[in-house]
């Protein structure tokens, strides 16, 4: 019975464990897609870049 | 003396353990995505099996909510289940982050292949202004040299003129192909100038050339004949002619000068943009691989 319980505290530990894991990850995954969207846009409001892309490419 | 109290940072507090083994106050930390503190409070001793079943019943139901996979009933997830579903959610969220992150470095490395393309046109419209500076003053000499009567030096000229238009029609077609005018780096709208256009300031140094040198063959022809009036106004038209060309090829080079600065300033510009875009395509990679390898690394301590 004593191992029957110690299996369940193990169980829900490791559960627990694995919940915390993929909330730290996605907090990681979260923050650098902010990071990526914010240069995308920064990217996207280059006007020499797009300028210079839309330019080349109606010559090739 | 007395020691500073030291303060906990709210994200210490927030992962610390509950108070005492309080199923409810577990459980309510699991709804409210608090995982840390709910799993340090039960790695406490105190909970009974039927307090332990509740908890796992409200993280299988929290796993459930974050996979879109709810447990059957009376039987919760084992561990491996509830690993593998939360990593299958965790890969469609790098995935979508992979899509985000793609596009724009698909984007930035075109325009760097643009970039590169536009640069090696400007190297080459540099080398052919020189060039064509170079011929317009030797055009300009010969000029000089045609005036001061020497027939021979007309074909000197004619030759040189005749270079320079084609080096400034190279010069044209290439900044065609760059197709720069109108932009912000500052370019004219057409090669201005009559002066630099082949059409019409080198058409002119070659049509006086030639005019040249059919004068003077004429002047010639008529002072051996003996009439000395048709070779005075023959070396006059020339000399004319030749003042004329002078002027041209004085002009030519001016215009080639400022055409020099524009295309230095677009150089300019363009290596801003190059040195931009490789910016931009090492923060997308730092980040991208930032967030894989903190991933993996956490993907690691989870299997372990």
């Amino acid at each position: 019975m004593k191992q029957k319980d110690q299996n369940i505290k193990e169980r829900v530990i490791k559960k627990l464990e694995l919940l915390a894991d993929y909330q730290a990850k996605k907090a990681i995954l979260n923050k650098e897609t902010d990071k990526l969207s914010e240069s995308v846009a920064k990217g996207k409001e280059s006007e020499e870049i797009a300028y210079l892309k839309a330019k080349l490419q109606n010559k090739q | 003396m007395t020691a500073e109290p030291q303060f906990k940072k709210p994200d210490d507090l927030l992962n610390e353990p509950l108070f005492g083994p309080d199923k409810s106050a577990v459980t309510n930390s699991i709804k409210q995505n608090r995982f840390q503190p709910a799993l340090e409070t039960v790695k406490r001793d105190g909970f009974s099996p039927s307090d332990l079943k509740e908890i796992e019943t409200a993280a299988d139901k929290k796993t459930g909510e974050i996979t879109g996979t709810q447990p059957k009933p009376d039987k919760p997830f084992s561990v491996d289940q509830s690993r593998t579903a939360l990593d299958k959610t965790l890969r469609h969220d790098v995935k979508r982050y992979g899509t985000l992150f793609s596009p724009a470095v698909q984007a930035s490395n075109e325009t760097l292949r643009k970039v590169a393309f536009t640069k090696e046109i400007i190297e080459d419209l540099k080398r052919r202004i020189i060039q064509a500076k170079s011929l317009a003053g030797k055009t300009r000499k010969s000029k000089v040299v045609e005036a001061l009567l020497l027939p021979f030096m007309a074909i000197y000229g004619i030759l040189k003129s005749h270079k320079l238009k084609n080096n400034l029609k190279e010069i044209q077609e290439l900044y065609k192909m760059a197709n720069l005018p109108n932009s912000p780096f500052g370019l004219p709208t057409q090669l201005q100038a009559d002066k630099i256009s082949p059409q019409r300031g080198s058409w002119a140094l070659l049509a006086t050339g030639t005019a040249h040198t059919g004068l003077y063959v004429a002047g010639g022809t008529a002072a051996v004949a003996g009439f000395g009036l048709p070779l005075a106004i023959g070396y006059l038209v020339g000399i004319i002619g030749s003042i004329f060309g002078y002027r041209n090829a004085g002009k030519t080079r001016n215009e080639l000068l400022k055409l020099e600065g524009m295309v230095n300033l677009a150089d300019h510009h363009i290596n801003q943009i190059e040195s931009g875009c490789q910016n931009l395509n090492t923060a997308y990679e730092t980040s991208g691989v930032n967030a894989l390898a903190e991933l993996s690394s956490g993907k690691k301590n989870m299997m372990n």
